[in-house]
């Protein structure tokens, strides 16, 4: 599903944000990406999103090469993968049906598939019962489950999520895991860059740690400081 | 595209429409203005076009002859007339016919200027001097003036001064309308262009997320294209009841003065021709406006 090859990311001429990474994710799995701020968590997954270029080396995703991709074909490339964010990025002026069914009305969807897809997917994350509630009257956990819902109302088979737990209490960010965990159970793949030992901890997956720009630990089922006890 | 997404399309534009308030009325209105300023310079200017272009063929001079002038002198006269060079055609009006025609205009305007005459004709017998081009007139109507020449006329009237006037009225309607029109417009795109800044800032969030689950870039621009389109066309339309209004009632009021050089003109440009240039003037005005400001703040 995703291959880096030796990518080297740098801004500006400013110390480079990745350093030669390698690494390749399957179709289907779930993969946690770890490290301290400023490690290129989030750059590692802007690329992937095609927010950013390599500087040198070749990101391929769903076997589309992003460093030569021209830029009229981006928005097709997005349409095959789900982004949610540390900040929700929801429309206050709209409800949560609205929300979802936003994104595909943009790309041009008929009705019959949004009336179909939309309440599926608010059935995934648990918000089937408040399809008319606006942002403002939502928990910050709920409202992540609008963003993730709004992620996937197009069947992407990849999930790309940014700290997506950052501005929630433990409880509710196991929560989200939790959903992110039933939508990799239905085949999508799921990548995560968070800072959530709690989570990481609690729902064992393939964990790859980036520090200064490198990848410094890759290890499947692993925890959040490297290999610890296996909760349960 | 599908039905409903040039729905959603509409709504979205619709939205930002009113959710940009004041800022939307302000770009409505100086649109409205600058079109109604155009189209007003335009439609003087093709009235006046119209005025000029109707000259060659009505365009006359009138001779007045001396009361005292018997009709054979009448006859000479109007013979050294038609041998003026720049003369395409003399007729002469008798007194009795001159007094037909003050009947005539009695009963039109309602005046009783022939009842005041109480019978008498004071009227002189008059030549109507019609010349090859209006350009010809100012040496025929010198030749006509020429007492040693022409003992017999008392009067020669033109139409030249008239004529003058109207054209440097033209030029001027011509260069202020034109340049105020060109500036309104200028000021106009600079209106409309911050309106759509504004939408831009407002729509930050929804342009992010069209971009991030991969909108086309057609699409995301289309709300924004539309708003100013709309922006165009209903100022244009604003401004076209405008100048209609404005030009039925100038001619209401001109039509009060019936002046020998205001007949024969042509009709003025129908209803629907004036909706139609100002509505497509503001749908250009629009979209070009709105495709530079998309591809200024949309990058």
């Amino acid at each position: 599903m995703i291959e880096l090859q030796d990518v080297t990311v740098a801004f500006n001429g400013e110390r480079a944000a990745l350093r030669q990474v390698s690494v390749a994710i399957g179709r289907g799995e779930f993969v946690y990406i770890v490290g301290p701020t400023g490690a290129g968590k989030s750059t590692l997954l802007r690329l992937l999103y095609c927010d950013a270029k390599p500087t040198s080396g070749s990101v391929v995703v769903d076997g589309q090469r992003l460093g030569e991709m021209r830029a009229a074909d981006i928005p097709r490339l997005r349409r095959r993968m789900g982004v949610v964010f540390q900040d929700f990025g929801l429309l206050p002026d709209r409800n949560v049906y609205e929300n979802v069914a936003f994104a595909l009305r943009v790309i041009g969807a008929g009705r019959r598939r949004i009336r179909r897809n939309v309440p599926d997917v608010l059935e995934l994350v648990g918000l089937i019962h408040r399809p008319d509630a606006f942002p403002r009257e939502l928990s910050g956990g709920e409202q992540q489950r609008v963003a993730i819902a709004r992620a996937l109302v197009n069947d992407p088979p990849l999930l790309l999520a940014d700290e997506p737990t950052g501005n929630l209490d433990p409880d509710t960010s196991l929560g989200i895991g939790d959903v992110l965990d039933r939508v990799n159970d239905l085949g999508t793949t799921v990548v995560v860059a968070t800072h959530d030992k709690h989570m990481v901890d609690t729902i064992r997956k393939r964990v790859i740690e980036i520090g200064n720009g490198r990848i410094v630990r890759d290890e499947p089922e692993g925890a959040y400081d490297g290999r610890a006890p296996v909760s349960g | 595209m599908r039905w409903s997404s040039a729905v959603f399309l509409c709504e979205e534009a619709a939205k930002s429409i009113r959710r940009n308030g004041l800022m939307s009325l302000a770009a409505l209105s100086t649109v409205t203005i600058a079109l109604a300023v155009f189209g007003g310079s335009l439609f003087g200017l093709y009235r006046l076009h119209q005025f000029v272009a109707a000259q060659p063929t009505q365009f006359q001079i009138a001779v007045f002859l001396s009361v005292e002038l018997p009709r054979s002198g009448v006859a000479e006269i109007e013979r050294q007339v038609r041998g003026i060079p720049g003369v395409s055609d003399v007729s002469l009006v008798t007194k009795e016919a001159a007094l037909a025609e003050l009947c005539e205009q009695d009963r039109q305007r309602g005046t009783q200027v022939v009842a005041a005459l109480a019978g008498a004709n004071p009227l002189p017998d008059r030549l109507d001097v019609h010349v090859t081009a209006p350009e010809r007139s100012p040496e025929v109507a010198t030749a006509l003036k020429d007492r040693r020449r022409f003992p017999g006329i008392e009067c020669v009237r033109d139409e030249r001064d008239v004529l003058e006037t109207l054209l440097a009225t033209s030029r001027l309607v011509r260069n202020v309308g034109g340049t105020v029109a060109i500036l309104l417009f200028l000021a106009t795109g600079v209106v409309i262009q911050n309106t759509l800044r504004l939408t831009v800032l407002a729509r930050k969030n929804e342009i992010a997320v069209m971009r991030l689950v991969g909108a086309a870039p057609s699409f995301i621009r289309m709300p924004l294209i539309l708003e100013g389109v709309f922006y165009g066309v209903a100022g244009g339309i604003i401004a076209a009841a405008v100048v209609q209004f404005a030009a039925s009632q100038s001619s209401r009021y001109i039509g009060k003065f019936q002046t020998p050089i205001a007949q024969g003109l042509p009709p003025a440009p129908g209803v629907g021709t004036v909706f139609a240039l100002l509505a497509a003037s503001g749908l250009a005005l629009g979209i070009v406006t709105s495709v530079l400001s998309v591809r200024r703040f949309l990058k």
